[in-house]
């Protein structure tokens, strides 16, 4: 197994790389890091050759210089493929990743080989009435915050007192754990892939735990009826981390998927 | 063709019970990504049988004073003997009651996943046979020899296979004269000797003496667990080489080198190693989270050596579907000798086969097809003759 650094577009990526055979690329959710998928590396890297990376602002790799798009990360991907060789890998997707990943087959189905995609990012779930009512409350809140901080800068002491005490109860973990990456993470989470999701041409593997609160299972069966070439194996008792959770029958559904497309 | 249903049985009476459960877990992974449907069968330390879905969950195991009788979707089982039978029936002393809805309790085939004393010694194989049910893995002859050091070492032997010398000596025999069973031991080999219960697995109860009164104390400690004990000369600087088989026909996995602190590969070290820590502080991978060296670095002359020799063990006592051969090389990397055989090692040793390019999904599918081809060969046996001999030969 190698660990190493890439310079994609002025961006330092780390990425790990290990086995031979048909290609694997596996891309991690937000706020993750390619160890996430330790296991499922570990498993896969005996049959194929397993590329992971940390991807923008995430792990080791270096944080983009301005807010970025999905496109932005998908652009990286690419870049990062082509410097790799990684023609046409079977990808695996994990949440944000997902997100990359549906938008990749969608539009470059010539650089997607099959995807596994993982309580994968991309359809908005159902929000129940309290998840809405917090979710305005939020945003309307982020709005009064700038309109005060541009223009009245007296405001500011009340601003700090808001954040260091309602901040934490409308915004979302992702959110709060963002740092740097706020701006990136609210271009990321208001982009609807719904739309995408019947131009995947790649055969696609729906990996979805029962148990999931951030991307509910919902999600996975609206994937799974959009996609064309799709199965939505749904795994009991996991939750949003489904190869972390039943490692062993996950690693077996990647490793047995992507040697039928070998 | 419509999905068969596998019972997975796992437990049971012996000291590697939760070693089983991990064991099985993987096992019932691997089956159902390889699309069979599952109905779990869980033997508790009692000797009682619960069947149900709800038995498939790892997690639950580890609670401590888990009842599988308090089980959502569990239900009290067992296997007649009757061959009219030939499936799972309900305990008569199973939960009844107006709005008891019994369990679905066919399975097309059984597949035991029980490690040590009463599932891989031939007693479980031995219930299997008499109800006439398919089943995977070895039968009993294979199970019980399988289990038993003393006799494998006569069959190896009497297979032109090498093995290491020993002296054995029952539990009668030590508390009536246990000297002179030291005595026996000190005119043929040297100190250190190697000290084991001639049936148990997982290396419980194995240890190294360097004089007579270790050899006392440790006969005495193995004596708990078996009747029967047994000591051969301890190699020193030795390396332990493993091989799995499956078959027939014979095929041989890559050879693995487990890495281990010290000269013997302990219950701890086989179990306890690993980052996940699960049941009774074992780890969750069972056999598969040992530090070990895939491929073994020995060359491509001794790993060819290594795995004629495995298959040639797996033929010697009879085995089908899977087993673990264990090897011990001597310190001149030349001396090899066959240590010992499992028939239903831990984790189905899954990780060689994966080394080798064999998915575990495509393992268990091997095993599963491998018994009902058995079953089906057994089939033409005739076990009775068409003529009753109480009514002077005429037709019955």
């Amino acid at each position: 197994m190698s660990t190493d650094f890439l310079d994609i577009n002025g961006v330092r990526i780390r990425y790990q790389e290990a086995g031979q055979g048909g290609e694997v690329l596996l891309l991690h959710g937000w706020g993750a890091r390619l160890e996430t998928f330790h296991p499922l590396f570990q498993a896969l890297s005996h049959g194929f050759r397993t590329v992971a990376l940390d991807l923008p602002g995430h792990g080791e790799s270096a944080v983009p210089p301005e807010p970025w798009h999905v496109s932005d990360f998908l652009g990286c991907v690419l870049a990062f493929m082509d410097r790799r060789n990684l023609e046409k890998p079977h990808i695996v997707a994990h949440s944000f990743g997902g997100r990359i990943t549906i938008k990749l087959a969608a539009l470059h189905p010539e650089r997607a080989g099959r995807l596994l995609l993982t309580a994968a990012a991309g359809v908005p779930p159902r929000q129940s009435l309290r998840t809405r009512i917090r979710r305005m409350a939020g945003s309307t809140a982020g709005k009064l915050q700038r309109f005060a901080r541009t223009r009245l800068p007296a405001s500011e002491p009340l601003v700090r007192a808001f954040n260091a005490r309602l901040l934490p109860r409308l915004a979302s973990r992702d959110y709060l754990n963002a740092g740097a990456m706020r701006e990136t993470l609210i271009h990321i989470v208001t982009e609807d892939l719904t739309a995408h999701l019947p131009r995947v041409q790649s055969p696609a593997l729906l990996v979805w735990g029962d148990q999931d609160r951030d991307t509910p299972l919902e999600c996975g069966r609206t994937m799974a009826r959009l996609i064309p070439e799709s199965e939505l194996v749904v795994l009991e008792g996991a939750g949003h981390f489904p190869f972390l959770d039943q490692a062993n029958k996950f690693n077996l559904l990647a490793q047995r998927f992507f040697s039928e497309g070998s | 063709m419509p999905k068969q249903t596998v019972a997975v049985l796992f437990g049971g009476r012996s000291v590697e019970h939760e070693v089983s459960i991990i064991s099985a877990h993987q096992v019932m992974d691997a089956l159902e990504v390889a699309g069979y449907t599952l109905l779990p069968v869980f033997i508790d330390k009692a000797g009682a049988w619960h069947a149900g879905r709800g038995l498939y969950n790892l997690r639950q195991y580890s609670v401590p004073g888990f009842r599988a009788d308090a089980v959502r979707d569990s239900h009290r089982v067992s296997l007649s003997p009757d061959t009219s039978i030939r499936q799972l029936v309900l305990h008569p002393f199973g939960a009844k009651g107006f709005f008891y809805r019994p369990p679905e309790l066919w399975a097309d085939v059984f597949f035991p996943v029980l490690h040590g004393t009463f599932g891989e010694d031939g007693r479980l194989q031995g219930l299997f046979e008499l109800a006439g049910v398919p089943y995977a893995g070895s039968g009993v002859e294979a199970s019980a020899i399988g289990m038993d050091k003393i006799k494998q070492k006569d069959l190896y032997r009497a297979a032109g296979l090498p093995v290491l010398d020993c002296e054995w000596v029952s539990r009668q025999e030590w508390s009536r004269a246990a000297g002179e069973f030291t005595r026996k031991v000190e005119a043929r080999f040297p100190y250190p000797v190697i000290v084991k219960p001639s049936s148990l697995g997982s290396s419980i109860a194995v240890a190294r003496c360097l004089n007579g009164t270790e050899l006392a104390q440790h006969v005495n400690v193995a004596m708990q667990f078996d009747d029967r004990v047994m000591a051969e000369p301890a190699l020193v600087n030795f390396k332990e080489v493993n091989c799995s088989v499956t078959g027939p026909p014979c095929e041989a996995s890559v050879c693995e080198m487990p890495s281990v602190d010290g000269e013997l590969l302990t219950f701890d070290a086989k179990y306890k190693t690993g980052s996940k820590k699960g049941i009774t502080g074992m780890s969750k991978s069972g056999m598969a989270s040992l530090n070990r060296i895939i491929p073994a670095p020995i060359g491509p002359v001794m790993t060819a050596r290594v795995q004629e020799y495995a298959k040639q063990a797996f033929q010697a006592i009879g085995c089908h579907g899977i087993a673990r051969i264990d090897f011990l090389l001597a310190s001149d990397h030349e001396s090899l000798y066959v240590n010992e055989i499992n028939t239903m090692p831990g984790s189905l040793s899954f990780y060689l086969w994966e080394a080798s390019g064999l998915r575990f999904d495509q393992l268990v599918t091997r095993m599963v097809e491998g018994a009902i081809d058995r079953h089906k060969q057994k089939a033409p046996t005739q076990f009775t003759v068409d003529v009753n001999l109480l009514s002077g030969g005429k037709p019955s």
